[in-house]
């Protein structure tokens, strides 16, 4: 099962993940956040609010709304 | 038409298309694609499928119909479509597209249909899976 880092990794298309944000990561655009929100869900059986998919912003701050599901 | 809350994993839809020589030239004509493969005669029957053959993209112009008038239906946009075109269909053949929910992502909106199309009630020419959108919801 891949965890949080794989799976931001291959949605987004990106190698190093620790240092992304959705400002500065041009992978990371609208449509990618959906694709990455739902295969975090899917792979990782948890869900998110929608207010928590507003509130993503880089991968930090993911990994910390992921960690207390 | 239906809303997120409405739709449920399991939700099915089946729907018949007649291949005639109108919608083959039609859908030349629209993509551009004008191979012989699709177009001579002479040329096709030449080839391993000895007669000209369908256009694999015409069949996913039928995902349009199915996403747009039944499953969801109405206010979904598709996001993503992963296609596999087992084997060839003819002009003359009958198409059924059979479609089933697998998935709901509440959070994003997020529908995930599984598609299969057979030709002429029995042989498997297509398997596909799609996530589409649904934008409207009756109390927004």
């Amino acid at each position: 099962m891949e965890n949080l880092k794989e799976i931001v990794s291959r949605v987004l298309e990106v190698k190093d993940v620790e240092n992304i944000s959705r400002e500065k990561t041009e992978e990371w655009d609208s449509f990618n956040h959906l694709m990455l929100v739902s295969e975090i869900e899917k792979n990782l059986g948890i869900k998110f609010t929608i207010e928590e998919v507003e509130k993503i912003k880089n991968y930090e701050n993911l990994k910390n709304i992921v960690s207390k599901k | 038409m239906k809303n997120f809350s409405e739709i449920k994993v399991g939700d099915k839809t089946e729907f018949e298309v007649q291949i005639d020589e109108s919608i083959h030239k039609n859908f030349s004509s629209i993509s551009g694609d004008k191979s012989p493969i699709h177009l001579d005669d002479d040329f096709s029957s030449k080839t391993k499928f000895g007669k000209k053959i369908g256009y694999a993209f015409l069949l996913t112009s039928f995902l349009s119909r199915l996403y747009g008038e039944y499953l969801p239906g109405g206010s979904s946009i598709c996001v993503k479509q992963e296609s596999n075109f087992i084997k060839p269909f003819f002009i003359g053949d009958t198409i059924k597209i059979k479609a089933e929910v697998f998935n709901k992502i509440e959070s994003t909106k997020f529908v995930e249909i599984k598609s299969e199309m057979y030709r002429n009630q029995e042989e498997c020419i297509f398997k596909g899976k799609g996530i589409v959108q649904v934008l409207f919801e009756k109390n927004e």
